[in-house]
């Protein structure tokens, strides 16, 4: 079976919160939300696109975390897991009801110093912001299959249920997109 | 192990063995010890690596939507119900349990008025639902929007 690359203690930490938090524990679903609400935020803002529609997706998820947090079966599936699945979801929802669709983010070069003796470091820069601004512009089921995994830290099998696709398909998503992201790397 | 199958590997699930099926890692680890292209192949895995992970790097809520995600409890209230119901089942069983029937009746009311009336969900909406019956239910993962 996969390893799973998340602490392996935070699912029972986690579920604890829940349980808690399911009984009126408004401390509980403070620190649910202090460990969540960065990732949370940043795969909603990963598909939407904007900072205040991210905002309003975040406040949906956890909304619905509230609200159900008392019928939260442990053992079942990992928390955040889950929670991914709803911040995907949510994400889509928001995006299809909104019309105007803001610019994706970009990487930034900054100006260096092109002396002579640093042209080799200049190169691993300019490559890496290359490879940088590719994953920004990669296609919208490889950037979230690449964020569920880097930045989030699930394992092949737990973000192929986020998305809701089998572990063969993600798989071929991160192919495609470490290929494409290598390509860059060696130019 | 072969180097092609190796670079499949690092393609498919990154450059940390831990990521590795637990049935290859010994061949891939003996292939590094006694290939130095498998060796070069797996740096610039690595490199690759954390430059998409510093790409993808968390960008931090803000204090203020924290705070506001805080306050999500005070402003929808929803355990005033059931604890006000749990306190009258331990101080007074059956006067607990008549509001826990009356409560119920109601419940079922308004459930039964909203099914009738409520529209069937958009299909946007319908990832939400399966995703909270999933939470209750522990049913497997809808089927997702992105292939």
């Amino acid at each position: 079976m996969e390893e799973n690359r998340q602490d392996m203690g935070s699912g029972g930490q986690d579920d604890r919160l829940l349980e808690q938090a399911g009984q009126g524990d408004e401390k509980a679903f403070a620190q649910l939300v202090e460990r969540h609400a960065d990732r949370v935020f940043s795969l909603a803002l990963r598909v939407v696109g904007s900072d205040a529609d991210a905002e309003d997706v975040a406040q949906e998820v956890f909304l619905t975390v509230w609200r159900h947090a008392a019928d939260w079966r442990p053992g079942k599936a990992r928390f955040s897991t889950w929670l991914y699945r709803v911040t995907l979801n949510l994400s889509l929802n928001h995006r299809e009801r909104v019309v105007t669709r803001h610019a994706a983010l970009d990487a930034v070069a900054e100006p260096e110093d092109p002396a002579p003796t640093q042209e080799k470091r200049l190169d691993e820069r300019r490559r890496k912001e290359r490879v940088m601004q590719a994953v920004a512009a990669l296609p919208e089921g490889q950037s979230i299959a690449m964020t569920l995994i880097y930045e989030g830290g699930l394992s092949n099998a737990e973000a192929a249920s986020t998305m809701g696709i089998s572990v063969r398909a993600l798989e071929a998503l991160l192919v495609r997109a470490r290929r494409k992201l290598r390509k860059m790397m060696a130019r | 192990m072969r180097l092609e199958e190796f670079e499949e590997l690092l393609e498919r699930r990154g450059a940390d063995p831990a990521a590795w099926p637990w049935g290859r890692r010994r061949a891939a680890r003996q292939l590094l010890g006694r290939s130095a292209a498998a060796r070069k192949a797996h740096d610039q895995a690595r490199t690759l690596d954390s430059w998409i992970g510093d790409a993808v790097r968390p960008v931090p809520a803000s204090a203020g939507l924290k705070a506001q995600l805080c306050r999500i409890p005070q402003n929808h209230p929803r355990g005033n119900d059931r604890l006000t119901i749990g306190l009258m089942l331990k101080t007074r069983p059956w006067r607990g349990l008549c509001y826990a029937g009356l409560a119920a009746a109601v419940a079922s009311l308004v459930a039964g008025v909203l099914v009738g009336t409520m529209q069937p969900p958009a299909e946007s909406g319908h990832a939400q639902m399966m995703d909270i019956a999933s939470l209750v239910y522990g049913l497997p993962p809808d089927q997702g929007r992105l292939q």
